[in-house]
């Protein structure tokens, strides 16, 4: 559990789009394999009206493309330009992690 | 039951979102939720999403024009507000029922436990101290708690299960009250206090068909009662008094019989195939063997028909074990006396048909099974 349990997992701060998109970067999922994915690669738990809600947004913004429904099941799948805003994303964050980490050793000399 | 709600409320709840948006991904999601083991959680986030999708223009403005926003701005606020009251509540409601029948610690059971009783199939234990409980038994090895009653319930005697496991009589002073405990497994309900009878209640039986249950008293009464339907149970006979207080109580498997034991060693037998005319057929004298006199000793009395109903076993005292045959009519005569060692000294128990018995000390944690010939 480590830092998950003490915060209540990484819920509160992360953006669930970046979530969905890096469960999507390794191939289309439909919405109740990228709960269970998010859940296994970060820990949080994300309520099917969170995914939903950004879903709809990341489908809007031209990030994520719906493909044929299987079923009752629609998988989604990562466009190109969804690849690079991820890829800023991602950056960014180590970008944080990076000067995070420097500062936390300078502050607490770990 | 916690889960069933919620799962109702998030199903209910995708009907909420803006028609455009439910035209797209309400299937999906309804699959997702299918799949999704919903909690209070995602009933509130659903709500908040569903509201969340009535505010973004790209769903709103599809249904209402700015114009009309503007119109209506003051009923929308109402009916948003109004919603999200509604939604509270409810998400209260699903809190309410996971912590209902579990406030408080639950009593302990070191305070002792009075009585014990198995449902007709085994899988569930009643045990009363100082309220009812209820007892998943299915793994024998790891009992669970399921629930137990508000309100003390003070009582040496032994509850009993109706035939169908679904109702639960225990005693209480000097009443009899019933119990569901088949809807709510968690939370005993009481269906209904009996009347009080002449003395303080020392056993409970149900009939093998459920549909009458004895109540025997420390006067040595015994009442039958017309417990068809639980909600009017209604009394149908009194039995004429015997010596000494009635410690067990049993029904012939057909139900024509009944048998009612005190503590002073006398069995009688009834004849209650018309319960409304009970009449004794026979009356046994137990064998009581001098009492080894400790203090806290309670050497227990114990009856129960085998599986045909063509024997009837004691127990007095701890000690003698009777097999009388009941066969022929207005007689009862002694097959075998087992005179052995003390079966404890505290409650004795048979298992349905008879064939063993359970024995346990007052004190200590160690009961005693024997197999009968």
């Amino acid at each position: 559990m480590g830092v998950h349990g003490k915060f209540d997992g990484l819920g509160r701060f992360a953006d669930p789009s970046v979530l969905i998109l890096t469960s999507l970067a390794d191939g289309p999922k439909h919405g109740y394999a990228i709960m269970t994915d998010v859940a296994d690669f970060s820990g949080v738990s994300m309520e099917p009206g969170t995914l939903y809600g950004a879903l709809s947004r990341l489908e809007r913004r031209g990030w994520v493309r719906p493909l044929a429904t299987e079923e009752r099941r629609r998988p989604y799948e990562i466009t190109a330009t969804g690849q690079e805003v991820l890829a800023e994303q991602l950056s960014t964050m180590q970008q944080i992690v990076r000067i995070g980490r420097l500062r936390t050793a300078t502050a607490w000399g770990t | 039951m916690r889960h069933m709600l919620a799962a109702r409320l998030s199903r209910a709840l995708v009907g909420c979102y803006p028609r455009r948006w439910r035209q797209r991904y309400a299937e999906e999601l309804l699959d997702v939720l299918d799949q999704h083991h919903a909690g209070a959680r995602t009933v509130l986030n659903l709500a908040a999403s569903a509201l969340g999708a009535h505010l973004d223009p790209a769903y709103r403005t599809e249904r209402l024009p700015m114009i009309r926003l503007h119109k209506n701005a003051f009923a929308v606020a109402a009916a948003v507000i109004a919603g999200l009251m509604v939604l509270v509540l409810l998400a209260g409601i699903v809190v309410w029922q996971d912590n209902l029948g579990n406030d408080g610690p639950p009593p302990s059971l070191s305070q002792g436990v009075f009585g014990v009783s198995f449902s007709p199939d085994g899988r569930t234990v009643a045990t009363i101290n100082t309220s009812l409980e209820i007892w998943n038994a299915a793994d024998l090895a790891r009992p669970q708690r399921l629930g137990y009653s508000r309100g003390d319930i003070v009582s040496g005697t032994d509850p009993a299960f109706s035939p169908d496991g679904r109702g639960l009589a225990t005693a209480g002073g000097k009443t009899v009250i019933l119990w569901n405990v088949a809807h709510h497994p968690g939370r005993p309900a009481q269906i209904t206090v009996l009347p009080a009878g002449p003395g303080g209640v020392g056993a409970v039986a149900f009939s093998p068909d459920g549909r009458v249950l004895a109540s025997g008293y420390d006067d040595g009464t015994v009442i039958l009662w017309n417990a068809a339907d639980p909600a009017r149970v209604t009394r149908i006979a009194t039995l004429a008094r015997q010596a000494g207080g009635i410690a067990a109580l049993s029904f012939s498997p057909d139900r024509h019989l009944l048998a009612s034991a005190s503590d002073s060693g006398a069995v009688v037998l009834w004849n209650v195939a018309g319960p409304a005319r009970p009449a004794i057929t026979a009356t046994l004298r137990l064998t009581v063997p001098a009492p080894p006199a400790q203090q806290g000793d309670f050497p227990d009395v114990a009856l129960a028909f085998s599986a045909g109903g063509h024997s009837l076993t004691t127990i007095a005292g701890n000690r003698t074990v009777t097999l009388w045959n009941v066969t022929g009519p207005g007689t009862a005569t002694r097959i075998t006396t087992v005179t052995g060692n003390s079966i404890g000294s505290g409650p004795v128990a048979f298992s349905p048909g008879g064939r063993t018995v359970a024995g346990a000390p007052v004190t200590g944690d160690k009961v005693a099974l024997w197999a009968l010939p």
